[in-house]
C-alpha cells in the first residue's frame, strides 16, 4: 500500500527564503521548506508590502515537480550517435571541460574567436543567469546573440522608444487602484500577470470599469465589464479612430500637449524632419521651430512664450525661399482623419458606436488608465499600436499621471539588465561581437557576416520557443561543429545538443539576484537544497569553463561577490543605492524609488527633444512620422487569406510560463493537451466537432491537436495556448508555421521584433489520423 | 462552544488558476485524479473551459468547491462504521482508522467532495487543513489564492472576518436544494 506524503504535516527542518523568476511578471518571494537538503514544499515568503506576498500553480509545481523531474539532467552528458538521436553517455565534468574547451579553441584557430557563440534567454530571471552569455562571450572573443526581438515581445519597446524614450513604463500595479476606468489592449493579466490582477479587483471594487479588447473572450475579458472582441492586428486602426473622436470633440488635451509634447514643432514638408531654428535664422542656435501665438510668426522655441498647437503653412527660411511646413499635431490629425468609424468598424470589425463611445468615455474619465499587453505587438508593424496607444495617453494628458499613465511592464528587471556594470560584462575590458538573436538562423545558415560554427543556448527553451523550429532543425543545425545547451530537464533544444550540461534550478543556486518585471522589489537569492545529482549553476559552469580556456583571472569571485558587485556598482542609483546589507539580510528589499512608482511624473521624457514625441523624424522615411495602421502582412484581409483564410494566435497562458510547466502533471492534470480554440462559425463549415483531430497548416509547416470549438473567440480567428512541447501534439508544432521577417522601421529604431501572430493558417480535419 | 469556521469564496476574484487545488495537494498529499479542492468552470469540470452564452455576449465563472462542512451532513448519516463525524467547531472530519473505504460518503454527498484514495483504501476530503489552523495559520488555500478570493474564519463572530466580507455583496450557497445546509459561502460583485 502507498503512503501518502502529506508535505503539510512533515517538519522542516529549515524555512529558506527564495524566489520563483521563470520569466514570469511576478518574482513572487518563495519560503522554502526544507528537510535532509531536499525541498518538502513551498509557501508564498513575506514583503515588506505585504500585498506582494504571492505564490501561483506554476511556482508550486515548479518546486515539486520539476527540480526533480525524472527527466531532469543529473550530469554532464555527451551525444552518440546522430543528433538528436536520444543516445548519451554519461561523463564527468573534467571530461566535459576537455572537450568543450578543445572544440572551442579549434573553432577560434580555425574561424577566429567569434566564431563561438552563445544565447540566453530569460528562462531564469536571476541577474547573473539573464547575463552571463554575454560575460562569456565577452570574455573568451566571441558572439552574443541578443534576445530582445526574437522573443516576441520587442514591438512594445519599439512603440516605447520613439515617444517615450524609454524600453518600457508602466505605473506600479497598486496606482491602478483609484482609476475610474481601466482600458486593457490586448492585456490578459489574468493568465500573464495574475500575481497583480488582485490589483484590478481592489480598483473595480472602488469603482474602477474595466474594458477589455481582444480578439480572445480571455480570462481577463471575463472579469472586465466590457468585452470588445477586435480582429486580430488591428489595434491600431481603432486607437486612431478614437483619436479622431476626441480630437474633433475638442476633448484633446491641448495645453498638455502644448508644454510636454513635441506636437507643436513644425515639419518641413518637403522631407518630413522637424524644422530647425537655423533654417530660418541661419545664425540660430539648434532649436525646434514653433508657430508664436502673439505674432503669428515662426520662431525658435525658446523664444516664444506661448505657441499654437495646430497650424499648417508657409515659413520664410534664412535663403529667402518659402517653404510648406506644419506642426507634428496637424501631422497627426491628418494621420487620423481617414478613421473615421465607418471605416475603423470595417478594418477592426468593432461597432463604430462602440469605438466612439469608449473614445469619448476615456476623454471625459479622470483619472483614466491605459495598460497595453504583448498580444497587441505580436504582429508586423505591432509597434505601431503602442506608439498610438501611447499617443493616445498623450492627448489626453494621461501620461505622467497617478491612476492613470499608458502602462505595459515597468518593474524593476529590465532597469536592472540595463544597469548591469560595464565592467562585470565585458571582465578586464574584453569584448567580444554582439548581433541581434532575431538573425540567428540567417547568420548561422549563410557565414554572413563571419562564420559562426558553435553556439552555446542557455536559460532558454529554444526547441519550443523559437521562430523556424524545423528551419533551425534541419538547416542550421548543420553549419555548427558545436551545439551546446545547458538545462535543467531534456528540452527539445537539450535533445538536439552534442554536450547537454546540467544546470541548476533556482533552490539550488549558491546566490543570484533577482528584479521583477511588475514591482520594483529587488530579492537575493541564496541555496535552499542540495544541487540535484552534479547540477552547477550557470556561474558555476561558465567559471569552470573560461578558466579551463585560460580566463581564469576573471573569474576569481564567488556567485555571492557577483551578486555584491553587481549591486554595488549599477549603473543606475536605484539598485547602487541600496542597502547591500539589508538586502543580504533580509532577502528582499526595495529599490530605491518613489512608491508608488509613476512614470514620467516630472514630466521628463529621454527623447531628443525631452518631451513626448507625437512625430518622430527618423521614421519618416518608412512612412511613419506619426502612428498608422498597416493590414497585417498575414492579415486575414491579404491575398494570401485566399488559401489561409484563419488568423493563427499563440496566447501566453496561466499554466505555463512559456514551455516550462507544460511537463509537469499538476499542470497536466488541468490542461491535459493542446486544444486549438475555434469559433463554431469556423468549424462547422469544416466540418469539425469539439474534440476532433485537426491539422492547422501553412505554407511554411503544420501541426496536428484536437479542437476545441468555443464562442469564447473571435470568428477567423483561432488560438492555442503557447508552451507546448513537439509530443504533446499528434503531429508537428506550432512553430512551424511562424515567420521571422525583418521590419525595416524597427530595424530603424533598434531591432525588429517576432511577429508571432502575424500567421495566416488553414484547418482540415485530421480525423483519419486518430486510431480508435 | 468553540466557533465554527468555514469559508466565503470571492467568486468574482475567482480566476480558475487552480493555485489553492494544487497547493492542497502538496500540503494533504493529495493524489492525482483526486481533490480535495476542484475549480469547477461552466461546463462542471476542471478542464477545457469553455463561456456560456453566444459570441460576444459571453460569461465565465469558476467556483472552487470542496467539502461545505454541511450542518445536517449526508455523508455522516450514510457512513456505516461511524467513521465521519461533526466537531463542536463545525469540522465535519472523516477518522481514516474506522472508514473502511465502502464510499457511501461520495455518493451520499451532493457537492462531489469526497475522494476516494484508492492508494490507501480510505475516504478523504478537504478538513479545512486542520493542522494549519491549530498552529493559527490559514488554510492552505487561503494562504495561496493570488488574487484573495478565499477566506477562512470564524462564521457567527459579529463583525468579523467573513462578517466584513460578505456585507453588502450578494450570497449564494451551493446547491442549496439538497437541504443539507451547506456553510461555505460564495460571494459576487455587487
Amino acid at each position: 500500500m502507498q503512503t501518502r506524503i502529506a508535505a503539510g504535516v512533515i517538519k522542516a527542518d529549515k524555512v529558506v527564503r527564495s524566489v520563483c523568476s521563470p520569466n514570469c511578471t511576478g518574482s513572487c518571494g518563495i519560503n522554502v521548506h526544507v528537510k535532509d537538503g531536499k525541498l518538502l514544499k513551498i509557501e508564498p515568503a513575506d514583503f515588506p508590502d505585504p500585498r506582494y506576498k504571492r505564490i501561483c500553480l506554476k511556482g508550486i509545481s515548479m518546486a515539486m515537480q520539476r527540480v526533480d523531474h525524472p527527466d531532469r539532467i543529473r550530469y554532464p552528458m555527451l551525444r552518440k550517435g546522430k543528433r538528436g538521436g536520444g543516445e548519451w553517455q554519461r561523463i564527468s565534468w573534467d571530461q566535459a571541460y576537455d572537450y568543450l574547451a578543445e572544440k572551442l579553441t579549434k573553432i577560434s584557430d580555425e574561424y577566429g574567436p567569434q566564431a563561438n557563440s552563445w544565447i540566453s534567454m530569460t528562462g531564469n530571471y536571476g541577474i547573473i543567469s539573464m547575463m552571463i552569455s554575454s560575460r562569456v562571450a565577452n570574455c573568451l572573443g566571441g558572439t552574443a546573440f541578443t534576445n530582445l526581438g526574437i522573443m516576441g515581445d520587442l514591438g512594445a519597446n519599439m512603440g516605447y522608444l520613439p515617444t517615450l524614450g524609454v524600453h518600457q513604463e508602466a505605473n506600479e500595479w497598486p496606482d491602478i487602484v483609484g482609476s475610474k476606468l481601466i482600458i486593457l489592449f490586448g492585456k490578459n493579466i489574468a493568465d500573464t500577470a495574475h500575481s497583480d490582477i488582485h490589483f484590478m479587483f481592489d480598483a473595480m471594487e472602488q469603482g474602477g470599469r474595466v474594458v477589455s479588447i481582444d480578439p480572445r473572450f480571455s480570462r481577463t475579458s471575463t472579469k472586465a465589464d466590457q468585452w470588445i472582441p477586435i480582429r486580430p492586428g488591428t489595434d491600431a486602426a481603432m486607437i486612431l479612430a478614437m483619436m479622431k473622436v476626441i480630437i474633433d470633440a475638442n476633448l484633446h488635451d491641448k495645453d498638455y500637449l502644448l508644454r510636454h509634447s513635441n506636437s507643436p514643432y513644425l515639419v518641413r514638408e518637403d522631407t518630413g524632419q522637424l524644422l530647425r531654428a537655423n533654417e530660418i535664422h541661419a545664425a540660430a542656435v539648434s532649436d525646434y521651430v514653433v508657430v508664436d501665438e502673439q505674432s503669428g510668426l515662426p520662431m525658435a522655441l525658446g523664444d516664444s512664450a506661448q505657441y499654437i498647437l495646430d497650424w499648417r503653412g508657409e515659413v520664410p527660411l534664412a535663403s529667402g525661399a518659402r517653404l510648406p511646413c506644419r506642426t507634428g499635431f496637424n501631422a497627426l490629425v491628418e494621420g487620423c482623419r481617414e478613421y473615421t468609424l465607418e471605416k475603423a468598424q470595417a478594418i477592426t470589425e468593432v461597432p463604430g458606436n462602440v469605438i466612439r463611445e469608449l473614445a469619448l468615455e476615456y476623454a471625459r474619465t479622470d483619472p483614466a488608465s491605459l495598460w497595453i499587453g504583448q498580444g497587441t505587438q505580436r504582429y508586423f508593424n505591432g509597434h505601431q499600436a503602442f506608439r498610438a496607444l501611447i499617443t493616445l495617453g498623450a492627448i489626453t494628458g494621461n501620461i505622467g499621471k497617478r491612476h492613470a499613465g499608458v502602462s505595459w511592464g515597468g518593474g524593476s528587471l529590465l532597469r536592472f539588465i540595463f544597469a548591469t556594470p560595464p565592467a562585470w560584462l565585458a571582465p578586464g575590458g574584453k569584448t567580444g561581437r554582439v548581433y541581434p538573436g532575431t538573425r540567428i538562423h540567417d547568420i548561422i545558415g549563410s557565414g554572413e557576416p563571419y562564420p559562426i560554427k558553435s553556439l552555446w543556448a542557455h536559460n532558454y527553451g529554444f526547441g519550443t520557443q523559437t521562430p523556424r523550429r524545423n528551419k533551425f532543425i534541419n538547416e542550421v543545425l548543420n553549419h555548427l561543429d558545436l551545439f551546446v545547451v545547458s538545462e535543467l530537464v531534456m528540452t527539445q533544444a537539450a535533445r538536439f545538443a552534442d554536450i547537454v550540461l546540467p544546470a541548476t534550478s533556482y533552490y539550488e543556486e549558491d546566490a543570484d539576484v533577482v528584479a521583477s518585471w511588475n514591482n520594483m522589489y529587488v530579492q537575493l537569492r541564496t541555496r535552499a537544497i542540495d544541487s540535484i545529482g552534479e547540477a552547477r549553476s550557470d556561474w558555476e559552469i561558465f567559471k569552470g569553463l573560461c578558466e579551463r580556456m585560460g580566463q581564469g583571472e576573471h573569474w576569481q569571485m564567488s556567485a555571492m561577490e557577483a551578486c555584491e558587485f553587481i549591486m554595488k556598482n549599477a549603473t543606475d542609483p536605484m539598485f547602487r543605492d541600496m542597502d547591500w546589507e539589508k538586502l543580504k539580510r533580509d532577502g528582499v528589499l526595495r529599490a530605491a524609488i518613489e512608491s508608488p512608482h509613476v512614470p514620467f511624473k516630472d514630466m521628463k521624457f529621454p527623447t531628443p527633444s525631452g518631451r513626448i514625441e507625437v512625430y518622430t523624424e527618423t521614421l519618416v522615411k518608412h512612412g511613419q512620422g506619426v502612428p498608422n495602421f498597416e493590414e497585417p502582412i498575414e492579415g486575414n484581409r491579404r491575398k494570401k487569406a485566399k488559401d489561409y483564410p484563419l488568423t493563427f494566435m499563440s496566447n501566453h497562458s496561466m499554466y505555463s510560463v512559456n514551455a516550462q510547466h507544460m511537463i509537469l502533471p499538476w499542470i497536466r492534470e488541468v490542461s491535459p493537451e493542446p486544444r486549438v480554440e475555434m469559433h463554431p462559425e469556423d468549424a462547422t463549415p469544416r466540418g469539425l466537432n469539439d474534440g476532433d483531430a485537426i491539422k492547422v497548416f501553412n505554407d511554411r509547416g503544420f501541426f496536428k491537436a484536437h479542437v476545441h470549438v468555443t464562442e469564447g473567440i473571435k470568428p477567423g480567428a483561432l488560438n492555442l495556448t503557447q508552451g507546448w512541447w513537439p509530443e504533446h501534439f499528434i503531429e508537428g508544432h506550432y512553430s512551424d508555421l511562424t515567420h521571422m521577417p525583418l521590419n525595416p522601421a524597427q530595424e530603424t529604431i533598434l531591432e525588429s521584433n517576432y511577429p508571432v501572430f502575424d500567421c495566416l493558417v488553414e484547418v482540415e480535419s485530421a480525423k483519419h489520423v486518430v486510431t480508435e | 462552544m468553540k466557533p465554527k469556521k468555514s469559508f466565503v469564496i470571492d467568486v468574482f476574484r475567482c480566476i480558475g488558476c487552480d493555485t489553492c487545488s494544487i497547493a492542497c495537494k502538496m500540503e494533504n498529499g493529495v493524489p492525482i485524479g483526486q481533490h480535495r479542492l476542484r475549480i469547477l468552470n461552466p461546463q462542471q469540470t476542471i478542464v477545457f473551459d469553455k463561456p456560456v452564452g453566444t459570441y460576444p455576449d459571453l460569461k465565465m465563472e469558476w467556483w472552487p468547491v470542496m467539502c461545505q462542512q454541511c450542518e445536517d451532513a449526508p455523508c455522516i448519516d450514510d457512513c456505516p462504521t461511524y467513521a465521519i463525524h461533526q466537531r463542536a467547531d463545525g469540522l465535519v472530519e472523516i477518522d481514516p482508522e474506522m472508514c473502511v473505504g465502502c464510499q457511501n460518503c461520495g455518493v451520499a454527498c451532493p457537492y462531489d467532495a469526497i475522494n476516494f484514495d484508492s492508494a490507501v483504501g480510505t475516504a478523504d476530503k478537504c478538513n479545512m487543513c486542520d493542522h494549519r489552523v491549530q498552529e493559527n495559520l490559514e488554510p492552505m488555500c487561503v494562504e495561496v489564492c493570488p488574487t484573495r478570493a478565499i477566506h477562512f474564519g470564524d462564521v457567527d463572530e459579529p463583525d468579523g472576518k467573513l462578517e466584513r466580507v460578505v456585507k453588502n455583496r450578494p450570497v449564494d450557497i451551493l446547491n442549496e436544494g439538497a437541504g443539507t445546509k451547506p456553510t461555505i459561502q460564495f460571494i459576487f460583485r455587487d
